[in-house]
């Protein structure tokens, strides 16, 4: 495990992806059991109550009918992506420039290798590292149908997860590449978990606030799961988006970062 | 004499605030060059710069005759590097951290390193969390020798070894420079680096002060003399003594700086007996002071 940076960091990471992949799986298991409750009539007549303001926060309500529109709205709309957002921001920001606060960036550095390098295997890691977390969504999901004696598609489920992948990981490229131009951890987590915040309070609001149709666009949320990605599938334009979004901010963090002064501590 | 590092008129600004200025120097293969000055005197940026982290406001910076910005990798593939505070992973054991920073060198020699860690006492079976300093120090050292490096750098590298260990570094150097090797130490301890440097360098506020031998250095170098009990017929010729200066009296007791001829310092003591006397060395700002005196702001 201590042949590369890249494995390294994915060694160090171990425990992290492990407990958050066990958060992430529980709560997926929690909602599915929640399903029965929700595809009875009831939802029908608080559907008719619900002022359409709030609908942008409850989602489709019809669509909770179904095992793919529930799975859609209560395990990928929100919660899963806020778990997997808040880890990929905690660990991205931290993959370089906590290791430059701690100084064991600047230790490696001395060494033979060369700085493209050394960002693209952290990069890497964290990457493969947020990806196992979100897999976790499939055995909580697939157990909790398991309990409820239901079934999804799992081409579809597993599509919903690499779009929930998607956003975390360009949230979390986004604070990696401030913490690579600053080293500073802290303006890095801070600046795309507001980022993140403010995304989703203006995707969620824009139904019920015309005025913010246009600069909702730049919310990243407007690419997220619309349409439902458990019950329709990618959408290749969405995808390339976010794959857009990361390569750039990784491009820009990179070229910042090889030419900076790294300063020990 | 082949050239291992050369600054040509170096400097490094942060801001407005200066690091280092028109730093020039060269350091020779085989050689121990000592790189001296008090904290905050831009020993470290120096470093930085030897080692890419940092890169220079204006001037040239060279190692084996390559660029330092363009050749870094191949530059530190023949660098060791140990400072006083190297921060290791500190959920590693030693032998893990050993063994990645072997991996990143690439074509390491087993033997080397059990040799090494054998020489210096390493406890390479605990977390480097649960290692002392003076041993997570030892394997910052065996990091910076494991690859049998042509030029070392050492940034204060024993703060934290206790006397045996530091022993034990001096003969690693030694042994380094006679199989060839180039090493650029810094300290802010004159002691540290008379005792195994060829060439000193004196850094004061970001300028390069002086740059001589060690033989030349420690000749001129001024001691702390310190006499209780002292007659007023040593008071008079003390006065008189070539090197003698800042004579403080308090009674019988005198305080001075000597850095002459210490024979005939002696030999005057040993004429004019005082009831006590300790003669220490002084530290780096005494020895400043006394090369361009209280006032100049150098």
């Amino acid at each position: 495990m201590f042949s590369s940076v890249f494995l390294k960091t994915l060694f160090e990471k171990r425990w992290m992806a492990l407990g958050w992949g066990i958060g992430v799986a529980a709560m997926s298991l929690l909602m599915m059991s929640f399903y029965h409750s929700f595809s009875d009539g009831v939802l029908d007549e608080l559907a008719k109550n619900l002022p359409k303001s709030f609908q942008g926060l409850v989602g489709d309500l019809q669509a909770l009918k179904t095992v793919p529109g529930f799975v859609a709205q209560q395990v990928f709309a929100l919660r899963i992506p806020l778990l997997t957002i808040i880890m990929s921001v905690i660990l991205f920001s931290g993959l370089l420039a906590g290791d430059e606060a701690e100084g064991s960036l600047q230790t490696i550095l001395t060494r033979p290798i060369k700085r493209h390098s050394v960002y693209m295997q952290k990069l890497l890691a964290g990457l493969i590292v947020s990806l196992l977390v979100c897999l976790a969504v499939i055995p909580g999901v697939t157990l909790g149908l398991f309990l409820i004696n239901e079934s999804m598609s799992f081409w579809l489920l597993f599509q919903a997860v690499l779009s929930a992948w998607l956003v975390a990981s360009t949230f979390g490229v986004i604070g990696f590449s401030i913490g690579a131009i600053t080293g500073k951890r802290g303006q890095a987590g801070s600046f795309a978990g507001i980022f993140a915040f403010v995304s989703y309070l203006i995707t969620s609001f824009v139904a019920s606030v015309p005025a913010i149709q246009t600069i909702e666009r730049l919310s990243l949320f407007h690419y997220y799961n619309k349409p439902a990605v458990a019950e329709y599938g990618l959408t290749r334009g969405n995808s390339l988006i976010f794959i857009v979004v990361i390569l750039v901010c990784s491009l820009i963090g990179l070229a910042v970062f090889v030419r900076r002064d790294i300063y020990q501590r | 004499m082949t050239t291992v590092v050369k600054l040509d008129n170096l400097t490094k600004k942060y801001g407005e605030s200066i690091g280092i200025e028109e730093i020039s120097l060269s350091v020779p293969k085989g050689s121990v060059y000592g790189f001296l000055g008090p904290n905050g005197a831009g020993k470290s940026t120096t470093i930085n710069l030897l080692l890419d982290l940092i890169r220079p406001t204006s001037g040239q910076l060279s190692i084996f005759n390559l660029d330092v910005r363009h050749n870094g990798q191949e530059i530190r593939r023949r660098t060791g590097y140990l400072s006083s505070d190297l921060a290791l992973d500190l959920h590693l054991t030693g032998a893990q951290q050993l063994e990645y920073f072997a991996n990143l060198h690439g074509n390491i020699k087993r033997s080397v390193v059990d040799i090494l860690i054998a020489r210096l006492g390493c406890q390479t079976d605990k977390k480097i969390k649960d290692l002392s300093r003076g041993n997570r120090q030892k394997i910052g050292l065996v990091a910076a020798l494991m690859h049998q490096p042509e030029l070392l750098i050492l940034d204060e590298p024993t703060s934290g070894l206790d006397p045996l260990m530091q022993a034990e570094f001096n003969k690693l150097i030694s042994e380094h420079k006679i199989a060839g090797g180039t090493t650029f130490i810094s300290s802010h301890v004159l002691s540290e680096v008379q005792e195994i440097c060829d060439r000193v360098a004196f850094v004061r506020a970001g300028k390069l002060i002086t740059e001589q031998s060690v033989d030349v250095l420690t000749k001129s170098t001024p001691r702390h003399l310190r006499l209780w009990g002292t007659s007023q017929e040593l008071l008079q010729k003390l006065k008189k003594l070539a090197g003698i200066s800042k004579i403080q009296i308090s009674g019988n007791n005198i305080q001075a700086l000597y850095s002459g001829h210490l024979p005939k310092l002696l030999k005057l003591l040993a004429n004019h007996p005082p009831a006590d006397m300790t003669l220490t060395e002084a530290d780096l700002e005494t020895i400043f002071m006394n090369y361009y005196g209280e006032g100049d702001d150098v």
